[in-house]
C-alpha cells in the first residue's frame, strides 16, 4: 500500500491490550483517510448505542494518505467520536506534526476504546505500543504535561495531551499537539479524559512510501511548491496570520461583534487585527511541519496585567470570540485569554460564545448577579472573563458551572428566553463568519456534520471568492447576500472539505491548487487511481456517512438550522436587514442531495454512494 | 462625475490611504473604477493581486456600496458614491 500504512491500532484501555488490525485498500479510496476514515471506523466497529463518554465510545485519531510526504499542509491530523458537546458526530483536527509521526510509526489510525483504571498515556515508538501508567500527570495543564513527557521521552517525540478542562469533564475540552496545535472543537479531549487518557506520545522512523516517486517529486517541484509559495493568499496569512484582514471583515459585516448583534464596530480590528498584532506584540511566526504558510504568530506580552512569556499567539477565531464578541478591543488580553483556555484545555470558540451569550443573558436581565455569586459580565470587560476561566476548567463557582455546559446546554437549563441569544447549530457554536454577510455559509452551518462549521466545508472562501473550481462548475458570479446558486456551491464546497479534512489536508494550501491537481495528489502519492468524479465522489459519500451518524445520536431534518441571534437582523453597516433565506436555501439543498422532507437520504441516494449499509440504521 | 473609495485592512496598508477621492466619466462602472484603481495602486500591490498586464485584479477583488453591499462589476456608478474594496484575503 502506497501513502497509507494499511494498519490501524486498536487500544483497548479497559484491559490495556493493544492489537493491530489490517484494512482493505478499498476502504481508503471509499473515504479517504482523517475524519472519513474515523466516520467508517466507528461505523463499523463501535456501539452505536454508547453515549459520548460510556465505556465503550470510540475515540479515533486518523491520518490522512499524504502524512509525511511533505506536501504543504498535510501534516495535520483528525480525531473523531460521539461529541458530549453535542451528541452527535464530532471531529476536529489540527496541524502540528503529530499526523506524520504517527505514520512514521507505521499507523493510518489509532482507535482508543474503554477506560483505563488509572490516568495514562499511550507511548508509541515505531511498531511499540505501550500503556504508561501516569497519576502524576493528572491535574496538570497542557504545557507542564507536554514539558513532562518530552523530558522523559526526548524533545523529538511529539505528544498530544488534554488539560484539567478535559479531565473534569467539559464538554468543550481540547487536545493540544506540542503547546500550539489545538483539536479544538466538539470536545474530542473530554472523551480523551474520560477514559483516563491523559496524552498520546510518539516517535517514529518509518519512511514514507509513494505510489510514483519520481511523478511526485517533479509534481511537487514544478506545481505544489510555486504555486503555493507564490499564492497570494498563503503569502497574506504568512505576513499577518489568519486575522490579516479583520478590518476589511469587519466592514463588510463578517466579524461577529457584540454576540453578534451589530454589525460594525471598527474600534476593534483596529486594534485586534493580525495587521495590528505584527506591529505590536508578534515576535515571530511558526508553522505546522514543513509547511510554507506559516500562518501562527508568535507573540509576546512583556509586562502589564495580561504579560505572558512568548508563546503561540491567537487566531483569528479565538481574537473575534474573545475580542469584537465581547466588545473588548485589548489585544494583549486576548492573547491572555487564548493563553489560560489553551493551557487548560478548552475550545476557545464554544468558550467565548457561552460567555458572550451571557453577556447578552446579563444585558437583558435574564441572569441576575444574585444568582451567580455576584458575578456579572458586562461588554468589554475582559478581566472578569479571565477571572472566570480557570474556574471553568474547574467548574467552581455557579457562573463557571453553567458556562462549562457550553451555551446550548445553558440556555436549556436557563430558559427565559436565553435561546434567542444563541448562535450554534446543533449545539456547536458557530464561528466567526457572519452568514448574514455571506448566506450560503448559513446553509453550510446549518447542514454541517458536526455542527456550526466552517471547516468541515469550504463554503466561505467560495463565496468570498477566495476559490473557484470550473472543474465542478464553481465559477459563477454571485452575490454573497443571495440564495442565488448556494445551494449547489454549498454542497460542492461541503465534498471538497469532506476530501480536505480527510486527507488531513490544510485549506490554505490546498485551496492553492486546482481539482484536478488533487486528483494528481492523491494517486502520485497514494495511487487512489481518483478521477475528479470519483474523488468528488468520497467526499460526498463521507458527508453522508457522518450526517448519517448525527440521525443516529438524534439529529433531525428540524435541526439543519442556525441560531436565532444569527437569524435576526442587525440594523447597522453594510448588513443591515440582512437574514438569510434559509428556507429557500435548504429546500434546494435538500434537493440536490436527494434527501427527504425530514432530511433522510432515499435509499436511492444511499445506493448511488455504495451507503446502502446505512439503510437499516436510518430506517430507509 | 466624483466617486470616494475607502480602503481598509490589507488593501490599505498596502497603499497607505485611508481613502481617495476619484474623478470618473458619467456611466463609469465598477469594473472601469476597479481597472483606475489597479493603474492607480498596483505598484504598491502584492504579486498575484493586480496583473499590470491584463489590468485585472484577483477573481476576489470588487466594490461595495459603504452601507448597502457588494456590487457587480457592470454596474454603473453614480455621483457621490462611497465604495469600499473588498477582496478575500482573510482566514481563520
Amino acid at each position: 500500500m502506497h501513502g497509507n500504512t494499511g494498519k490501524v491500532l486498536d487500544v483497548d484501555l479497559t484491559s490495556g491490550k493493544v492489537e493491530e488490525l489490517e484494512l482493505d485498500e478499498d476502504i481508503y479510496k471509499q473515504y479517504v483517510g482523517g475524519v472519513g476514515l474515523a466516520a467508517k471506523l466507528i461505523f463499523d466497529r463501535g456501539n452505536l448505542d454508547a453515549e459520548p463518554l460510556d465505556l465503550d465510545a470510540l475515540l479515533i485519531f486518523a491520518t490522512g494518505p499524504m502524512a509525511g510526504t511533505g506536501m504543504y499542509g498535510t501534516s495535520r491530523l483528525s480525531v473523531g467520536a460521539r461529541s458530549p458537546l453535542t451528541g452527535i458526530w464530532g471531529q476536529a483536527s489540527c496541524g502540528g506534526n503529530f499526523g506524520p509521526e504517527l505514520k512514521r510509526c507505521g499507523y493510518d489510525a489509532v482507535i482508543f476504546k474503554g477506560k483505563a483504571a488509572n490516568p495514562c498515556y499511550l507511548l508509541l515508538e515505531d511498531e511499540k505500543a505501550e500503556l504508561v501508567e501516569a497519576p502524576d500527570l493528572w491535574g496538570k495543564d497542557v504545557f507542564e504535561t507536554t514539558d513532562a513527557l518530552k523530558e522523559k521521552h526526548g524533545k523529538q517525540h511529539k505528544v498530544c495531551a488534554i488539560g484539567p478542562a478535559s479531565e473534569n469533564g467539559v464538554p468543550f475540552g481540547s487536545i493540544t499537539n506540542d503547546y500550539g496545535h489545538h483539536f479544538g472543537r466538539a470536545g474530542m479531549g473530554t472523551v480523551m479524559g474520560s477514559k483516563n487518557l491523559k496524552a498520546f506520545v510518539t516517535k517514529g522512523g518509518r519512511k514514507s512510501e509513494f505510489a510514483d516517486p519520481e511523478g511526485f517529486k517533479e509534481f511537487w517541484q514544478n506545481t505544489v511548491r510555486p504555486q503555493v509559495e507564490e499564492n497570494i493568499f498563503c503569502n497574506a496569512l504568512k505576513a499577518f496570520g489568519t486575522a490579516c484582514n479583520m478590518e476589511l471583515k469587519m466592514m463588510e459585516g463578517d466579524v461577529p461583534t457584540k454576540n453578534w448583534s451589530i454589525g460594525s464596530w471598527m474600534e476593534g480590528p483596529e486594534t485586534l487585527s493580525g495587521i495590528a498584532m505584527s506591529d505590536t506584540i508578534r515576535t515571530d511566526t511558526d508553522s505546522c511541519r514543513g509547511c510554507a504558510v506559516k500562518c501562527k504568530p508568535v507573540v509576546k506580552v512583556e509586562e502589564g496585567p495580561y504579560a505572558f512569556a512568548e508563546g503561540p499567539g491567537p487566531e483569528y477565531e479565538t481574537i473575534a470570540v474573545f475580542g469584537t464578541m465581547m466588545m473588548n478591543p485589548n489585544l494583549e488580553a486576548v492573547c491572555k485569554a487564548n493563553d489560560i483556555c489553551n493551557r487548560l484545555g478548552m475550545d476557545t470558540m464554544t468558550c467565548g460564545s457561552t460567555i458572550a451569550w451571557a453577556m447578552s443573558c446579563f444585558e437583558e436581565g435574564i441572569l441576575k448577579p444574585e444568582d451567580y455569586d455576584g458575578v456579572k459580565l458586562d461588554w468589554g470587560d475582559i478581566d472578569t472573563v479571565l477571572d472566570l476561566l480557570p474556574k471553568i476548567a474547574k467548574k467552581e463557582g455557579k457562573l463557571a458551572q453553567l458556562m462549562a455546559k457550553g451555551s446550548r446546554k445553558a440556555s436549556e437549563e436557563v430558559g427565559a428566553g436565553s435561546e434567542k441569544f444563541l448562535t450554534d447549530s446543533k449545539g456547536l457554536e458557530s464561528a466567526m463568519h457572519d452568514p448574514r454577510c455571506n448566506w450560503g455559509d448559513g446553509l453550510a452551518n446549518a447542514i454541517g456534520v458536526r455542527g456550526a462549521c466552517h471547516v468541515s466545508n469550504l463554503t466561505f472562501l467560495w463565496e468570498w471568492g477566495a476559490i473557484e473550481y470550473p472543474e465542478v462548475g464553481l465559477d459563477m458570479l454571485f452575490q454573497p447576500m443571495s440564495a442565488e446558486h448556494k445551494a449547489f456551491g454549498t454542497a460542492v464546497t461541503t465534498d471538497i472539505g469532506s476530501i480536505c479534512n480527510s486527507a488531513c489536508w490544510c485549506e490554505f494550501p490546498a485551496s492553492s491548487l486546482t481539482l484536478t491537481q488533487w486528483v494528481e495528489a492523491f494517486n502520485l502519492v497514494a495511487g487512489y487511481g481518483y478521477t475528479i468524479e470519483s474523488m468528488m465522489e468520497a467526499g460526498t459519500r463521507i458527508w453522508f456517512l457522518q450526517r448519517a451518524l448525527g440521525t443516529i445520536w438524534g439529529a433531525r431534518g428540524e435541526d439543519d438550522k442556525i441560531g436565532e441571534r444569527i437569524m435576526t437582523p442587525v440594523d447597522d453597516g453594510m448588513i443591515a436587514g440582512s437574514v438569510p433565506d434559509m428556507d429557500r436555501m435548504l429546500k434546494e439543498f435538500y434537493e440536490l442531495r436527494g434527501l427527504d422532507a425530514d432530511g433522510k437520504p432515499t435509499r436511492e441516494t444511499l445506493d448511488k454512494y455504495g451507503l446502502g449499509y446505512l439503510a437499516e440504521k436510518l430506517g430507509v | 462625475m466624483k466617486v470616494k473609495v475607502r480602503f481598509a485592512g490589507l488593501f490599505r496598508r498596502y497603499v497607505g490611504e485611508r481613502e481617495a477621492e476619484f474623478e470618473i466619466p458619467d456611466g463609469s462602472t465598477a469594473g472601469d473604477l476597479l481597472v483606475l484603481l489597479g493603474k492607480t495602486y498596483g505598484h504598491c500591490l502584492p504579486d498575484g493581486l493586480w496583473d499590470d498586464e491584463s489590468l485585472k485584479f484577483h477573481r476576489s477583488m470588487r466594490l461595495a456600496r459603504v452601507d448597502a453591499g457588494t456590487i457587480d462589476p457592470d454596474e454603473t456608478l453614480r455621483e457621490g458614491d462611497e465604495l469600499l474594496v473588498i477582496f478575500a484575503l482573510a482566514g481563520g
